[in-house]
């Protein structure tokens, strides 16, 4: 593919990157398992996030201006390099079909329970493959608004909150065992700090990529303070009862009552979880199709979207069965699965490039 | 059909140069013209000797340049004999023609070309070209005020059918000889006249370009209305969205031009296009700025929630009454349910019904005559709007959402038709998945606004991409005095001197 | 060209379902629900319907009841609403539902087997309250309030008015819930009762104590408004004291409180509980007023008032220590500030809870003395 060049603005990098990491965290908060705990197992996860930004800028320093699939094929041969490749594009399409099927399956056990699933899968994957065929420009420049209004919400809903919010649930604010803490910050760095590994395979197309790093910290740090803001509003709101809620936000907000005039308004705060989900499918919808036409020298991803757009469709309806066995699986099985293109690989091909570099350099 | 004869044309092109004899010239003409009834051929002898003709269209002509300007001199100017056999030709056109503007042609075309316009041709014998003599004089509507765009404060003139009469409003506005005017001409058939005008170091010169590239391949038999060029040369065909803008008014069209945009002047239409487009331009009216800022500020607002409340209203109310009940306060819910309760159809069916009708009623009264057209409206609200809810068959709310629809929906009226569409489709999609529908159609539509580009600037700057130091004139209008810059995607020139905010002489002290 | 078509397609799929539309004329609003035990061991549950013609229609008074009440029985609370179906025409809609009544017999068994039911359906609203009657709660959800209103609405409006005299928990189910899952030893929902039959005359004061589950015992108003004291939720009412000096009551209204409970380690090593209680309040009656600008006086008026609220807060931490089981949530406060010592003391909580030592402390404020200095 001849790699289109795409002008953003930094900060509309930063925009993207932010709601790509609250996407759908915003609706299961991270860390919502051990409660009161949560914003440590948060600020654990968001330093072992800073050491893998690290990583992740060291490796674009050894390979400037290119992208993750060049890298790989640079670091491991054209064939090992093709397989890891094919790995990634699959942890994307994968990652996809998740959150996909993360806002259908709340859609369809909250608002609209007796619409088909396979209906609201198509509605969304067909929103989303529009807004991928318009191209990421698009879909980075309605970021800012989408942030704006999405962090401005989930702070009114604090204020709105205040008189029923308590802070005594965070003592003690040291936990006894601290072995739960650490089990759910590796599910917070892989879900959603991790995914931003994505952006490895999308930032030579905004510009250089050392330049644009910067924007990804940044995004980050916006999105590690609002989701601390998020946590700490649902466990100071819901106390013990956040840990046994299926959708801990969405209970919150059922709570505001302001003169009966603000109340009752959960529908369109979730429609607002939806703006920050959309953002985040189409940046993955994005990264897999023109990951693809890039590995397979298409020249536009544009005819990728419609097929890809079926296959997601299909695999999100078949992957999961229940709510539960979709949270079981993001708890007890995703962390570790997605530890391998997280950090795994792209630190091996940090290695070898290293060593590499030094034997011709 | 029309490419055909086209074709030939370009082939007789060659056979085309005029020949020596008045009365040779004439036949070919008056088989060129089919002799229609409203050509004029006068013969007429100068000086008893030489013949001569003259050949215009009536009614496009001024007859008393005709006369008293061009055949009483030609006719009465030479005594028998007098003649100067050598230059009849050049010693008519330097002595005896009283018109400010005459040109020589060669060609039987170019006579048609110029009398079709209003000209008048001059033949003598013995010569093989023709003097064309200005004398363009039909009736056109005089300077009014527009009834599309009228102000309480501000200008009141507006624009005419003629581009000449429209060039110059314009011309008297803007005093500046970097003022540009560029001729172009459009269709085979109607050969309209379109002028793009700008202010020469203010417009991007590649929007110039881009535009006049895109107006001369046009490649159509007729241009009628400005609204021909405008979608033939748009960027978005697909679009609800009109990307073009356009006005009725000089002292609008001045204004754009001011901050870099160029105009389009189409001949035979009082709208004039004006490129690029932004979308807050159609929350911006010309009174915005004759007036003092606060006011205008807080009605802007008014525009933009009126806007988004005409495209959701509808929707809004079918997914709070079919879909999640849930969200109404419960005293609301209560006398919502009384209010529909008996109603024979479903309350999408109720909103769909109620839309359409109210459209058909809008389009009925628009084209009626005016004394019709009242007798439509009294029709529809009293029939449609009382009787429908005596009858028991919709509820109360349901009109007042409708009415409300309705009032806001022609708050903006540029967006009329953008925003009928879009309310039609939130209706449709709150009618299968309630705000869940809503809510991912607003996206789509964010994402639909945000691809949109006119003539090479984003559609929706400065608010997609977010541009917070250039927000003056967007959601408020800010003091004129804090607009020192033109709008960013126009090219950022500084427009105002430092300082401008009034100073009272006591304060300077 | 081909897309375009596929596009149509899905358009003509989706707009041709509308799965989840649900007309407001279907629905029948249920306001009010009653939850009792029937005799056979099922579930009785009353709901209050609201009849939206009678309500809305202003012109046409009088025109038949406002509310309908349906009950129906079965093995669970789901099922006994599921067979509501056979009575109503309409669908039962319980998002607007305002009132939980749980009758005294359910509550004495399991109260679990209404609140999983409740917040597990997306339908039923968390911030409903839940309340437990005094007798059978489909006399509660009967009852008749006024005239043409109705009453569950009026009830709810009395529980959220309650704040006026504080005698009486505002207890919301998401409260309850939270309480629950904390593993809260007792929980404290408000009472209602039905004072008398023939007037239907309702009463919202006090409170019910449970055991988890269970209830175990009622709260009297003064013994409600002490554990509103000490939960820093009284927002209004009054404090009547006896006047030592002059004979009769004098009364302050609340207009102000703060209450901080810490626990504390005494010097012999013991744990005990400290309760801070901060209270600014008027003069709303007083006996005699002679006295009242007299400095030394005031000071006694204080110290009657400070006395009067400890009087209060101490006879529920009395009631509290005599049923043995910590409702106050002393236990939570302890893990809360010493993590360590709880552990110690978990288990044996129940045993140490009687003897837990609990300090009052009330610094009162008599900042106004109302319109007029003396009235005789």
């Amino acid at each position: 593919m001849v790699l289109e060049r795409i002008n953003l603005a930094k900060k509309q990098i930063i925009y993207v990157a932010a709601l790509f990491m609250l996407g759908p965290t915003f609706l299961i908060p991270p860390a919502q398992e051990i409660g009161s705990y949560g914003w440590i197992a948060l600020t654990i996860s968001y330093m072992g996030f800073l050491l893998l930004f690290s990583l992740y800028r060291a490796l674009l320093n050894l390979a400037p201006d290119k992208s993750l699939f060049e890298i790989l094929q640079l670091a491991f041969g054209r064939w090992l390099g093709l397989a890891f490749s094919l790995f990634y594009l699959f942890y994307f399409v994968f990652l996809l079909t998740l959150i996909v099927a993360n806002f259908a399956d709340f859609i369809d056990s909250v608002v609209l329970i007796h619409t088909p699933e396979l209906v609201i899968t198509i509605f969304l994957v067909a929103t989303a493959a529009y807004a991928v065929r318009k191209g990421f420009e698009s879909i980075a420049r309605i970021s800012d608004i989408i942030l704006y209004t999405s962090v401005s919400i989930a702070f009114l809903v604090f204020l709105f909150l205040i008189d029923k919010i308590s802070l005594d649930v965070f003592r003690p604010v040291w936990p006894s065992s601290w072995s739960p803490i650490f089990k759910s910050s590796l599910s917070v760095f892989a879900f959603p700090f991790g995914e931003t590994v994505v952006f490895l395979s999308i930032f030579n197309q905004l510009g250089k990529p050392q330049k644009t790093m910067p924007s990804l910290l940044w995004g980050s740090l916006i999105a590690f303070i609002s989701l601390q803001l998020v946590t700490v509003r649902n466990v100071a709101t819901l106390g013990e009862f956040v840990k046994y809620s299926s959708y801990p936000s969405y209970d919150v907000a059922r709570l505001v009552d302001i003169g009966n005039v603000i109340s009752r308004a959960e529908i369109l705060i979730s429609i607002n979880f939806l703006g920050m989900g959309y953002i985040k499918a189409t940046t993955m919808y994005y990264s897999f199709c023109s990951g693809v036409a890039e590995l397979f020298k298409l020249k536009s991803y544009k005819h990728l979207v419609l097929p890809v757009g079926v296959l997601v469709s299909l695999s999100s309806l078949l992957s999961f069965k229940t709510t539960i066995q979709n949270l079981y699986f993001i708890a007890e099985i995703y962390p570790y699965f997605v530890f391998v293109p997280q950090v795994i690989i792209i630190a091996l091909a940090y290695i070898v490039l290293r060593v590499r570099g030094k034997k011709v350099g | 059909m029309w490419r055909a004869k086209k074709k030939k044309e370009e082939e007789n092109k060659k056979e085309d140069s005029l020949l020596s004899t008045v009365s040779k010239n004439l036949e070919v003409l008056k088989e060129k013209l089919h002799n229609s009834s409203d050509c004029v051929f006068r013969e007429f002898v100068i000086g008893d000797k030489v013949n001569a003709a003259m050949v215009y269209i009536d009614g496009l002509t001024d007859k008393k340049v005709i006369h008293d300007d061009v055949i009483r001199p030609l006719m009465f100017s030479y005594a028998a004999g007098e003649l100067p056999r050598k230059s009849l030709l050049q010693h008519i056109e330097d002595g005896l023609l009283i018109a400010s503007d005459i040109k020589e042609v060669n060609t039987f075309n170019d006579i048609l070309g110029s009398i079709l316009l209003g000209d008048a041709a001059v033949i003598v014998d013995g010569e093989k070209v023709a003097i064309i003599v200005s004398s363009k004089g039909f009736p056109i509507r005089s300077v009014t005020e527009p009834q599309t765009e009228s102000v309480i404060r501000g200008p009141r003139e507006g624009f005419t059918e003629a581009i000449r009469i429209n060039t110059a409003l314009l011309r008297r506005k803007i005093h500046d000889p970097d003022l540009v005017f560029e001729n172009l001409e459009v269709g085979v058939r109607t050969k309209t006249s379109v002028v793009i005008a700008y202010v020469k170091d203010l417009a991007k010169e590649e929007t110039v370009n881009e535009v006049r590239r895109r107006i001369k391949s046009i490649d159509i038999d007729g241009i009628l209305d400005s609204g021909y060029i405008e979608q033939l040369i748009e960027d978005n065909p697909f679009s609800p969205f009109a990307t073009t803008g356009y006005s009725e008014k000089p002292d609008v069209i001045a204004g754009r031009i001011l901050e870099g945009r160029l105009a389009v002047f189409v001949d035979g239409s009082p709208i004039v296009l004006t490129i690029p487009m932004l979308f807050i331009e159609n929350f911006q009216t010309a009174e915005d700025y004759y007036s003092r800022p606060f006011f205008i500020s807080f009605v802007r607002l008014l525009r933009y929630l009126g806007f988004f409340i005409s495209i959701i209203a509808p929707a809004f109310y079918v997914a709070l009454t079919s879909f999640h009940q849930e969200l109404l306060p419960t005293p609301l819910l209560i006398s919502i349910a009384a209010a529909s309760e008996g109603t024979p159809f479903p309350a999408v069916v109720e909103v769909g019904v109620m839309e359409v009708l109210f459209e058909i009623l809008r389009e009925a009264g628009l084209r009626m005559p005016r004394a019709i057209g009242q007798a439509v409206s009294i029709v529809g609200a009293l029939v449609i709007g009382q009787a429908t809810v005596s009858a028991g068959l919709v509820g109360e709310p349901l009109i007042i959402v409708i009415a409300i629809t309705a009032i806001t929906a022609f708050l903006v009226p540029t967006l009329y038709e953008a925003g009928t569409l879009l309310r039609i489709g939130f209706y449709l999609l709150a009618a299968t998945f309630g705000l869940i529908g809503i809510g991912v159609g607003f996206l789509v539509v964010l994402v639909h606004l945000s691809s949109l580009h006119s003539y090479g600037v984003p559609f929706m700057s400065p608010i997609m991409p977010l541009e917070a130091d250039s927000f003056q004139d967007v959601l408020i209008r800010s003091p004129l005095w804090t607009m020192k810059r033109r709008p960013r995607v126009f090219g950022d020139g500084i427009r105002q001197g430092e300082n401008q905010k009034p100073v009272k002489e006591r304060d300077m002290q | 060209m081909k897309q375009r078509l596929l596009l149509g397609l899905l358009l003509i799929i989706f707009f041709t379902g509308c799965y989840d539309r649900r007309e407001l004329d279907d629905l029948a609003i249920v306001v009010g629900l009653g939850v009792d035990l029937a005799d056979d061991g099922d579930i009785l549950a009353t709901v209050e319907i609201v009849n939206p013609q009678v309500l809305g229609n202003k012109s046409a008074g009088g025109g038949g009841e406002p509310v309908w009440v349906i009950e129906s029985k079965g093995q669970t609370l789901f099922e006994a609403i599921r067979r509501m179906i056979h009575q109503s025409p309409n669908k039962l809609f319980f998002s607007h539902n305002q009132i939980i009544v749980i009758g005294e017999e359910l509550a004495n068994k399991d109260i679990f087997l209404v609140t999983d039911f409740l917040l597990r359906v997306e339908e039923p609203r968390e911030d409903a309250y839940l309340i437990v009657a005094e007798g059978k709660a489909g006399d509660i959800i009967r009852a008749k309030i006024g005239i043409g209103s109705v009453p569950a609405l009026a009830i709810e409006k009395m529980i959220s008015s309650n704040w006026a005299t504080s005698q009486a928990p505002m207890s919301q189910l998401i409260a309850f819930a939270k309480q629950t899952v904390a593993k809260a030893p007792g929980v404290v929902l408000g009472r209602i009762a039905l004072r008398s039959e023939k007037e239907a005359e309702i009463s919202f004061n006090g409170a019910a104590v449970l055991k988890r589950n269970k209830l175990v015992d009622w709260l009297t108003e003064t013994e409600a408004r002490g554990y509103l004291w000490i939960k820093d939720q009284v927002k209004g009412g009054t404090v009547v004291v006896k006047d030592t000096k002059y004979g009769g009551n004098i009364s302050y209204e609340i207009a102000r409180e703060k209450t901080v409970c810490r626990p504390k380690i005494l010097q012999n090593g013991q744990m005990s509980i400290e309760i801070d209680i901060a209270v600014t309040s008027r003069f709303a009656g007083l006996t005699d007023s002679r006295e009242i600008e007299n400095p030394t006086a005031w000071s006694e008026y204080v110290l009657d008032l400070e006395e009067g609220v400890k009087r209060e807060v101490r006879s529920v931490i009395d009631k509290a220590q005599t049923l043995q089981l910590d409702f106050l949530d002393f236990g939570a406060l302890i893990k809360q500030y010493y993590p360590q010592i709880w552990q110690k003391k978990e288990s044996n909580w129940d045993k140490e809870f009687p003897m837990l030592p609990v300090a009052i402390k009330v610094k009162a404020q008599i900042n106004s003395v109302g319109m007029v200095k003396r009235s005789r």
